[in-house]
């Protein structure tokens, strides 16, 4: 009957189409637009964007993370922006959506914090086969096996507060994958220095070197830092569970890399492999000796010799007693 | 209660700050990461909240004053020794730290 009154009124249906077109220009799916909550159903919420007619928002769109009734993300007369979601339909109502706001943000800022390599904090709420599950500006984050450092079971880490750092951030597909390693790896490197000599264990022997457990983080003692003389393979020199101490020659916090040497310990060429015990009896001398060694070599840049005429870069044999 | 929390990401060489609206039981974001002194966060922060004409006033005013003690205290540790994150969160307790470096 409506419809019949409408006529009456001599009001066709282009017009009245032409007059829906001109107050809703306005809205569009995928604008973002302010809306007061009107109403709360059972199913959904209908809102107040200043359409002619309330939109709605089902109960899945109200937030990225599970919702089991409205009132836990909306109360009356509440506002808040809306993303809108589809065009109105015959009823003139459009539908909105919380969720597709939340995941724009919550991806741009994870963007941010990985672009600006942060460390941040989250609480492990699920373990599965292949990692554990974390959540990180409310999106659901992945730490897989091989990056979770702990010498407790994985089943332990449940309900714990883990550092964590950005492994890959990919929105088209879904993807926030993090790692609590290199979290720790480097707050270690910041205690850490070059130069310094550590006491470390053999965790793993490769071709091209051994890895050495020092304080939980792992560094590698490349083959050719091992000694001066000619080695074969690691596998002559050490054995899984050796303890040694080792030097720090190169911290690498980017990648999480910590490089090691022995050979620069060694008071005679070839120490390791016939005198091990003396290597490591030295080994606070010898690294003192590279120290001094290294501050030469930048004071003997250029630009430093030319600033200082007393010390000149060869002087560093003679240094070294001087220092000790 | 205010119904926006200030968000921080405490960075050796910038500070970041966000704003999330508080609904619920949990919060939602409302704007992106703005950075200082790489970015002027406080400017851009208060156009992206001045933009937002639903806001109350004085919510807005709440959250930039807090912005610019968050910014100030950044500054003081630039100045003198980096405060460490733990600092920061104990000196701002209703600042949410988000990360750090």
């Amino acid at each position: 009957m409506g419809n019949q009154q409408k006529a009456g009124v001599g009001f066709t249906h282009e017009e009245f189409a032409a007059l829906l077109d001109r107050y809703d220009y306005r809205f569009n799916p995928g604008d973002v637009v302010p809306g007061t909550v009107f109403a709360l159903e059972p199913k959904g919420a209908l809102i107040d964007i200043g359409a002619k007619t309330a939109a709605f928002i089902p109960l899945q769109e109200m937030s990225i993370n599970r919702v089991d009734s409205p009132e836990e993300i909306l109360q009356p007369d509440e506002m808040r922006e809306f993303f809108i979601l589809s065009e109105e339909n015959e009823e003139g109502q459009l539908t909105l959506s919380i969720r597709r706001i939340e995941y724009m943000r919550s991806w741009e800022r994870v963007r941010q914090l990985q672009k600006e390599d942060a460390t941040v904090r989250a609480v492990v709420f699920a373990i599965n086969r292949g990692g554990a599950l974390v959540r990180i500006e409310g999106l659901r984050g992945f730490i897989p096996g091989s990056h979770i450092s702990t010498r407790h079971a994985k089943e332990d880490l449940m309900g714990q507060e883990l550092p964590l750092k950005f492994l890959e951030v990919d929105e088209e597909r879904n993807r926030l994958v993090l790692s609590h390693r290199r979290a720790l790896v480097e707050r270690q490197m910041n205690k850490l220095e070059t130069g310094e000599v550590v006491t470390g264990t053999v965790r793993g022997i490769k071709p091209y070197g051994a890895f050495i457990d020092i304080g939980g983080v792992s560094g590698l003692l490349h083959i050719s830092e091992i000694s001066h003389d000619h080695i074969e393979t690691p596998h002559n020199v050490f054995s899984v569970g050796d303890e040694l101490k080792v030097m720090i020659i190169d911290l690498d916090a980017d990648r999480g890399r910590i490089s090691l040497s022995t050979k620069q310990l060694e008071p005679e060429p070839g120490d390791m492999v016939r005198n091990r015990a003396l290597v490591f009896e030295k080994a606070e001398e010898m690294a003192q000796r590279w120290r001094e060694k290294q501050a030469a070599k930048l004071a003997g840049s250029p630009e430093g010799a030319q600033e200082s005429d007393v010390v000149t870069a060869t002087e560093e044999e003679d240094l070294a007693p001087a220092a000790v | 209660m205010l119904k926006f929390q200030l968000k921080a990401l405490w960075l050796q060489k910038d500070v970041g700050l966000a704003v999330d609206q508080v609904v619920g039981t949990g919060s939602s974001p409302l704007t992106c990461y703005f950075f200082w002194p790489r970015d002027n966060a406080w400017e851009q922060l208060k156009n992206e909240l001045d933009a937002k004409s639903w806001i109350p006033e004085s919510d807005k005013v709440e959250l930039l004053n807090q912005a610019t003690e968050v910014i100030n205290y950044w500054e003081e540790g630039r100045a003198t020794r980096f405060h460490t994150l733990h600092e920061a969160q104990n000196r701002f307790p209703n600042v949410i730290f988000a990360g750090s470096n």
